[in-house]
């Protein structure tokens, strides 16, 4: 091939191609301008931090809405100033109906010893959406707040570095937003009955806490014997049960009812609020109606064992927590 | 004349890059040119402290947020080191020198005293709380063997790149 065919078919390319050719230069070079305005346009350099005051911990997709950031932040501060203040009364009168009236029954002082056992001194703060999920039709927004002495001041000077914490919940109710203290999340009354001809089952509220669930409950001994729900000589006495699995009642008390007896008792489990899961029943898995019963303490095994051998009837009663 | 419908695209393209090209040079990073000839030494000083700080910002900028706690503490444990004990003071916050070092030869006291004469920092651990940092840091002289450790507690808080304040276990 000598140089004029060279030059042709060369020519010829360019003609038939120059389009193209032409295309492919003007995506290039906008891409290359475009490539050099962005690493030339002004940076404005500020330290970054992993520090996320809105961003939940638990699911970091989630963010409070921007329309609550600041109201939440000015909401934390004003209750913190008035518990440092020990303006207890002001402090109380910022939560909601339901946190005041079942977390601390309508009650300052309860809510008082409750700041106390948190900050026993005016504390520095600081915040953390740890969660957010919703609960009916609100969403719950759970801020964790830790309550820290000054450490700039002191420079842990002859202290160790230690602080308390509380979850803080907010939500928006008739565009209000709401503030509970305590861990408390919500409340619900339920009202589900479960009976046969020994006893009678009533559950009257739910009270949900970040990471615990708490039933009130009504029993009512309709038999003329005792009648034995707890004394810690079964395996999993109380348990709440959830889709895929159960959980044990935290901390029991002995429960027996004498003839005809009607008590109110309280079952505590642990469950978190945001986990996902809706709690079934709770079922009560070794009642035993005895005709004879000595108790337990200082009691012989032996006298139990036989005590138990003895009893007229054992049975288990479910009753759904749902409402 | 009649430009064909193609062309027109390709005229377009051609315009947008030369626009594009325009903005990039018109934004072009251009390195102030300063003529340190015409400045008095005062000046001189303030101009190179400014070039050293926006370096040492650029720099900060590109640690994560543990480096620039601890480079701020190393910064802090250089300036007594090099005896700079106005510049280590003027690091302090303010609450915390109010209690314990209200003047500043009470703290060159302290620190010429408590504080190794060379130090080398080992960084135990750090934990946050909000925007303060608390830092655990061990101390040593390499020359003065293993008893001159000394562990201590470092409390930041950082405002800005390269703006802090800090303070101590007084010991």
């Amino acid at each position: 091939m000598n140089f004029v065919d060279l030059r042709l078919k060369l020519r010829h390319f360019f003609k038939k191609n120059g389009k193209i050719i032409i295309i492919i230069l003007i995506i290039w070079s906008s891409i290359f301008f475009i490539n050099r305005i962005l690493k030339n346009r002004p940076v404005n350099l500020t330290p970054e931090t992993t520090f996320e005051m809105h961003t939940s911990v638990m699911d970091v997709s989630t963010k409070t809405p921007s329309s609550l950031r600041k109201p939440i932040e000015d909401v934390i501060d004003e209750y913190v100033g008035y518990c440092n203040e020990g303006n207890y009364q002001k402090a109380f009168d910022m939560l909601s109906d339901d946190c005041k009236e079942y977390e601390f029954n309508n009650n300052v002082e309860d809510f008082m010893s409750h700041v106390i056992s948190k900050m026993p001194v005016p504390k520095k703060y600081s915040i953390q959406d740890y969660s957010n999920f919703k609960c009916g039709n609100k969403t719950l927004y759970v801020y964790q707040i830790k309550y820290i002495d000054d450490l700039l001041a002191t420079g842990l000077t002859n202290s160790q570095y230690a602080y308390t914490s509380e979850k803080l919940t907010f939500y928006r109710d008739n565009n209000k937003l709401k503030m509970s203290a305590g861990d408390y999340m919500y409340h619900t009354d339920i009202k589900n009955i479960s009976e046969n001809e020994y006893l009678k089952l009533d559950i009257i509220d739910k009270l949900v806490r970040y990471s615990t669930e708490t039933y009130k409950v009504k029993i009512t001994n309709r038999s003329n014997y005792t009648v034995v729900i707890s004394d810690q000589q079964e395996v999993d006495e109380v348990i709440l049960t959830l889709p895929n699995e159960t959980r044990k009642c935290l901390e029991v008390d002995d429960i027996v009812l004498n003839p005809q007896q009607t008590i109110e008792v309280e079952f505590n489990f642990p469950k978190f609020a945001d986990d996902g899961d809706e709690s079934n029943s709770i079922v009560l898995s070794a009642i035993r109606v005895m005709e004879k019963y000595s108790g337990t303490q200082d009691i012989e095994q032996e006298i139990i064992e036989s005590e138990k051998a003895n009893a007229i009837s054992k049975f288990s009663m479910e009753v759904k927590v749902t409402e | 004349m009649k430009i064909k419908k193609n062309n027109k695209y390709i005229y377009l393209g051609i315009g947008i890059v030369i626009i594009l090209a325009i903005i990039s040079f018109a934004i072009q990073k251009k390195e102030k040119v300063i003529d340190y000839n015409t400045m008095t030494d005062e000046e001189v000083q303030i101009a190179i402290q400014e070039k050293i700080d926006n370096i040492n910002k650029k720099n900060l900028s590109e640690l994560g947020e543990r480096d620039r706690m601890e480079y701020y503490v190393s910064t802090f444990i250089d300036a007594i080191e090099n005896k700079q004990y106005e510049k280590a003071y003027d690091m302090l916050y303010i609450d915390f020198k109010n209690n314990y070092f209200p003047t500043l030869s009470s703290f060159e006291e302290y620190a010429s005293t408590k504080f190794p004469k060379i130090s080398s920092l080992e960084h135990t651990n750090i934990e946050r709380n909000g925007d303060i940092y608390v830092l655990w840091v061990t101390l040593s002289d390499p020359l003065a063997g293993k008893n001159a450790q000394v562990e201590m507690n470092f409390v930041v808080q950082e405002n800005d790149l390269n703006d802090f304040v800090m303070s101590f276990s007084v010991k």
